[in-house]
């Protein structure tokens, strides 16, 4: 391989490392955005019927 | 709260803007402004996100892990511990690149893309030491227990730091010295777009780790939340 074939692979190598942990990091946050929000939703839903049922 | 999460937001946003348009930068500068190094030519190239790439690793990210470690066996505040992993993570990502790129720069000039000698071993060693600084958190469980261990083993892990930092000049080497005792030894240009690469890098890990301890933030949250509910089912009264 040339100085340039070694070149565009490290480079190409930096891209595909980083995107994959952004990706992973988005992905992740995303997911656990949702799974917050369902939570917090339940958490309310259950102070309000302990409040009817007071 | 909600005003403040989306100032938070908008921030993030505009950091994660200013470190895509630093990369970018740093990118043509390292590809296309700095002079070709006239002995190794365009490989040495690579060096301008090899070399930052190893800072980030070796400077912030395991040095944030030691430093809040021993902040969180001080103060047993968890916050601590979650940004603590979050460094070490992103750490171990850039140790990759490191370890990466170092072998396709090491071939053309070296004529063999790894050797055992003394900054490559440590740096390798380095990326165990991490990688394993993880799996010990994924297998610990949670809450203080994880992190005292975790804690203990981020101090004792960073002995590894100074070693690979100082290797090259306490061991005989072929590893590039960058340093010498008048400073940084290279053309005006090549350290312009080397310190180009070094602002991004560095303004990338400082996002990376924001947005990852967030979401430790949160995952500790659903933690909570799911022991109240918990603890609600079973017929408790407190929400």
């Amino acid at each position: 391989m040339s100085n340039l074939g070694f070149l565009a692979l490290g480079y190409g190598l930096i891209w595909v490392i980083i995107s994959a942990y952004v990706w992973f990091v988005g992905r992740r946050q995303a997911s656990l955005r949702r799974q917050l929000d369902m939570l917090r939703l339940e958490m309310e839903e259950a102070a309000e019927k302990k409040a009817r049922e007071r | 709260m909600e005003g403040g999460q989306k100032r938070r937001g908008l921030a993030t946003g505009i950091l994660g803007g200013v470190v895509f348009a630093l990369i970018l930068a740093a990118l043509i500068a390292a590809l296309l402004l700095v002079p070709r190094e006239k002995t190794m030519g365009d490989i040495q190239r690579i060096f301008y996100f090899h070399m930052p790439s190893a800072w980030i690793a070796l400077g912030p990210a395991f040095t944030v892990v030691f430093a809040l470690s021993i902040a969180y066996l001080v103060s047993g505040k968890l916050v601590y511990d979650r940004w603590a992993a979050a460094s070490a993570e992103i750490g171990v990502m850039f140790t990759t690149i490191t370890l990466v790129t170092g072998p396709l720069w090491a071939k053309p000039v070296w004529g063999v893309y790894w050797t055992w000698e003394p900054r490559l071993t440590t740096t390798l060693v380095l990326w165990f030491i991490y990688v394993g600084y993880l799996l010990l958190r994924s297998i610990a469980g949670e809450g203080a227990r994880r992190a005292r261990l975790a804690a203990v083993y981020g101090i004792v892990g960073w002995i590894d730091v100074p070693i690979v930092f100082l290797s090259i000049w306490w061991w005989r080497t072929i590893h590039p010295r960058l340093l010498s005792g008048s400073g940084f030894a290279m053309d005006r240009r090549m350290f312009e777009g080397l310190m180009v690469s070094l602002a991004a890098f560095t303004l990338f890990y400082v996002y990376l780790l924001v947005v990852r301890a967030r979401s430790l933030t949160m995952e500790a949250e659903i933690t909570g939340l799911r022991a109240r509910l918990r603890h609600r089912d079973r017929g408790g009264d407190r929400l």
